[in-house]
């Protein structure tokens, strides 16, 4: 593997010279970096579209079927509950991601992810969880005021005013 | 006394050169001396920078989704058992290894292995699967029967990023070696290992002894330390100087590290075998790779196997020559019981074993080159290329084998009856496939073309091509998302002639070169008009149709033309795949990702890949589209996906061919899965292939297979329903001879009733109510 060269000699014998027998160099190895995707980008395109509160559509479409539900679902829901109590937000992002795979309709786990979003900071990620919560809990109205406060705690910090008390409006 | 003086001058010219040679001897033994530090300082030097540094270039190890076994899973137990097998999981009615499987009747049985994912270890388990039909129905604890909620199956290696040279390991640890493993190891190769220096000159003069005798290399007479210094440090080439430099880097090694530490790298760097480029290097890989175990696992004889196999990995190659491999074997268990490692019963029943082998491993990197490019290619935004081959990163991914393996074989048996029915060309047709989930975007399933085991051009990613009506949604959600159309508005389907900007005209067509006149806007989706399409793209103007696209996710520019509105952009179909995972999740977008979680070599999470969403249209507009998307496979273009998929799989999708039928495209969703298919010619010759004809049957047949879950589109309190005459537009009854039902957005609803309806009446009732305003 080492080709042993007389000028290989030299440059080592120099290099030793001049490093003095020092440390021995270390490689660099890929930074650790949690969840790039999540940095709140500047977006504009995002679109929240207002949905009027008072109205009740005269749908003749059988009402939502509930979120599906298994013990599995419920298991992970709640060690993402306990994570996020620890203050483990990418752990408890990561269980609520597993139940989403068991049960991607099920709002009450968008809700939960949008909360932990909100517990990062993450204002952007949080509004847009909190929205799809909401088009998924179009039966369940404590769930969808839930959904809102957290849209509008996450406008307020985001600066966009206006935004944020049509959300407070909603909550309510 | 001139004789005299002569040899006085003689003695002292003597005593001159003898001086004269003693000085120039302590000169050159001096500069020998020197010579023999500097040089043995360089030795040490490259000892400890080699040592210290990074020991081996590792490649990246890329593994598939793992998977959850919870009641209520849709699984087909095969599929199961297959991915097991995949896995290394062995069928044994007896469960007393680990990673060991037992069919019966509708169970399955599973000794699972402890498996370190990054957020947790998933502990070893025993555990009983019941399944009803392709349901699991309940997953137990094996002897206390106890429920349990979720199991994580240790998940399936589907390739390695490797490296140029092409060796591959495992890195394994002292501690984590059997210790029978270790001192078989001594037996056979360095008795004395924990007493000598790195050399034993005993050794070496036997061996030179007897190679002398022989008149060639017959014995070696190295210790496990030189054996190291010669793999690690040196050239293949034998010689003097590299003997000798071998015997001083041993002792070199020895004096500046742990005798556990030298062994700990000799276990990972002896070569034990080869699979076609990739070199097998350390215990850790050739178990995998010889037993399908992990370290911890082998049983005797097969630790007396590898042990056996240092000798020469090519001549005792237990696959290639089995009769020798025994011979060598059993000559060790015969070492290990003269040692006193194994009492006299377990030699004599392990020397009568079989070699246990698994079958040998395919030696392309991976089975799936196209969804290893994708992770590579998502991979470099983060990585150097030259961290993915050699710092032994892993990588998680959402690959679904079960999902794979049914869009692979759906592929390649629709273009073999498609080839033979329409009498194309043989072995031209080619073809991609992606699947991905609904909500999060996951990247579940990749195919590159005709072959999938075949790398190369991977039309998933790069066979970009005009997508034909496939883009016709973005057109018409762009259209309701403003409200200034609604499902039920006219469109002209009349004949049309337009000046472009070149001076050229253009008379656009429909597929079926006859004109509709006045048409619903759903019907001109669900029939696929060009014309009408045509007008409301031309309404809308090109630009706004350009940043639909933009907003459904696809980042590529496109052009212009007025024709932009029937696709003729071209898109690869792993973009046409994010711009209907948008739709498919009611106007959430979601990044499509094929990578979790990156991890170190030692397990430590470098870098999660999360589910993101944004929200690009209103639920409600995207509910629109989707409503009518369902239409089309219910009564328009996918209609014929009746023929593969059970009633109750509900879904929707569209359909979409280009000029001379040189593209056949079909995309669509269910309720939990997004997929699109393309098939066409790489020369770009005509496919002689529609949507519906060619790609559309690949879609059913795959989507029939895979377990997916009916589209249930949900009505937001902001949609509401109502009938409308077919021929005005104008808001009916059941009563109408031509009516429908459609959604609406509330604030969009047609107030005007058709004649049919009782037309002015109702009209004039309505404006009464609207006296006391409700909007």
């Amino acid at each position: 593997m080492f080709n042993l060269r007389i000028w290989q000699v030299i440059v080592v014998m120099m290099s030793l010279l001049l490093t003095g027998c020092g440390s021995l160099g270390s490689r660099s190895t890929p930074a650790p970096v949690d969840e790039p995707g999540q940095v709140d980008k500047p977006e504009e395109r995002i679109t929240v579209a207002p949905i009027p509160a008072t109205r009740i559509a005269p749908t003749e479409k059988p009402l939502a079927t509930s979120p599906q539900t298994s013990s599995a679902t419920t298991k992970l829901r709640l060690a993402a509950l306990s994570q996020q109590r620890a203050g483990k937000y990418t752990h408890a992002a990561a269980s609520l991601e597993r139940a989403l795979r068991i049960s991607p309709r099920d709002a009450r786990l968008w809700h939960q992810l949008a909360q932990v979003r909100l517990s990062q900071k993450k204002w952007r990620l949080a509004v847009n969880m909190a929205a799809k919560s909401n088009a998924l809990a179009t039966q369940q109205a404590s769930l969808q005021r839930k959904n809102w406060s957290i849209m509008a705690r996450a406008y307020r910090e985001l600066g966009l005013t206006s935004k944020a008390n049509d959300a407070m409006q909603r909550a309510r | 006394m001139p004789r005299k003086k002569s040899r006085k001058r003689k003695t002292s010219r003597k005593r001159q050169k003898k001086s004269f040679f003693r000085k120039w001897f302590i000169r050159l033994s001096l500069l020998g001396v020197v010579v023999g530090v500097v040089y043995t300082a360089y030795l040490d030097y490259i000892v400890r920078t080699q040592f210290e540094g990074k020991r081996w270039s590792v490649p990246a190890r890329v593994y598939a989704r793992p998977l959850e076994l919870y009641a209520g899973l849709i699984i087909k137990p095969n599929e199961m058992v297959r991915e097991l097998k995949k896995i290394g999981f062995q069928s044994n009615s007896r469960l007393n290894t680990p990673a060991s499987f037992w069919q019966a009747g509708s169970d399955i049985h599973l000794v699972t292995r402890e498996f370190e994912f990054w957020d947790g270890v998933e502990p070893a388990r025993k555990i009983s699967i019941r399944f009803n039909g392709n349901e699991i129905s309940s997953l137990r604890q094996r002897g206390s029967g106890a429920d349990v909620d979720l199991v994580r199956i240790e998940p399936l290696l589907i390739g390695g990023i490797y490296p140029a040279h092409k060796e591959d390991r495992l890195l394994i640890q002292l501690q984590d070696t059997p210790e029978l493993l270790v001192k078989t190891l001594f037996a056979v190769e360095d008795r004395e290992y924990y007493s000598h220096h790195g050399v034993v000159p005993r050794s070496i003069a036997r061996a030179l002894w007897a190679n002398l005798r022989a008149g060639k290399t017959v014995q070696g007479g190295s210790t496990i330390t030189q054996q190291l210094v010669k793999n690690f440090f040196l050239t293949k080439k034998r010689s003097l100087v590299r003997k000798a430099n071998e015997a001083i880097m041993a002792l070199l090694l020895e004096y500046h590290y742990e005798k556990d530490e030298i062994l700990e790298a000799y276990l990972n760097e002896v070569y034990l075998g080869q699979s076609g480029q990739r070199a097998i290097h350390g215990f850790g890989l050739a178990s995998q790779f010889y037993f399908g175990r992990r370290i911890k696992e082998l049983n005797v004889s097969q630790i007396a196997l590898l042990a056996g196999t240092i000798k020469g990995p090519s001549y005792y190659d237990p696959r290639r020559h089995p009769k020798r491999a025994v011979k060598r074997r059993n000559l060790v268990l015969k070492l290990m019981f003269d040692q006193g490692l194994i009492n006299k019963t377990r030699y004599q029943k392990e020397k009568r074993r079989r070699l246990q082998l698994i079958p040998k491993p395919r030696s392309a990197a991976t089975q799936y080159p196209a969804y290893l490019d994708l992770v590579k290619r998502q991979l470099k935004r983060d990585y150097r290329d030259d961290d993915l081959r050699s710092e032994g990163l892993q990588i998680f991914t959402n690959f679904d084998p079960v999902i794979q393996r049914q869009a692979e074989i759906s592929l390649k048996q629709t273009i073999a009856s498609l080839e033979k029915q329409k009498k194309l060309p043989t072995k031209k047709l080619q073809g991609a496939v992606v699947v991905t989930s609904v909500n999060q975007g996951e990247v579940l399933a990749l195919v590159g073309g005709r072959e999938p085991r075949q790398g190369g051009f991977n039309r998933a990613l790069d066979a970009v091509r005009p997508v034909g009506s496939l883009i016709k949604p973005a057109v018409y959600l762009e259209a309701v998302a403003e409200k200034e159309f609604t499902l039920a508005s006219l469109l002209d389907d009349s004949s049309l002639t337009l000046d472009l900007d070149n001076g050229e005209r253009w008379h656009p067509a429909n597929y079926d070169r006859q004109y509709h006149g006045q048409v619903l806007l759903r019907d001109a989706l669900i029939h696929s008009y060009n014309v009408s399409t045509v007008r409301l793209g031309q309404a809308l103007g090109t630009d706004r149709i350009a940043a639909a696209l933009n907003k459904l996710g696809i980042t590529r520019s496109v052009h212009r033309f007025p024709s932009l509105s029937l696709g003729t952009a071209p898109f690869s179909p792993i973009e046409v795949t994010q711009m209907y995972q948008t739709l498919a999740a009611s106007g959430f977008r979601s990044p499509l990702r094929a990578i979790r979680e990156v991890l170190d070599v030692k397990g430590n999470a470098l870098q999660r890949y999360p589910l993101t969403v944004q929200q690009v249209y209103s639920p409600e507009s995207v509910y629109l589209i989707n409503a009518t998307l369902q239409s089309v496979v219910e009564e328009g273009t996918a209609r014929g996906l009746k023929n593969h998929l059970p009633e109750s799989l509900v879904a929707a999708g569209k359909t979409g061919t280009t000029d001379d039928l040189r593209d056949s495209w079909f995309a669509g969703f269910t309720g939990s899965h997004v997929g699109v298919v393309w098939l066409g010619m790489d020369d770009n010759r005509a496919a002689r292939l529609t949507g519906a004809s060619g790609a559309m049957q690949v879609w059913g047949s795959m989507m029939s297979k895979i377990p997916t879950q009916p589209l249930f589109l949900q009505a937001s309190s902001d949609i509401e329903e109502l009938w409308i005459e077919r021929k005005t537009g104008l808001r009916g009854n059941d009563d109408c001879e031509d009516a429908l039902v459609l959604p609406f957005i509330v604030s969009t609803t047609p107030r005007e009733y058709a004649e049919c309806a009782g037309g002015s009446f109702s009209e004039t009732v309505d404006s009464f109510f609207n006296l006391f305003g409700n909007d």
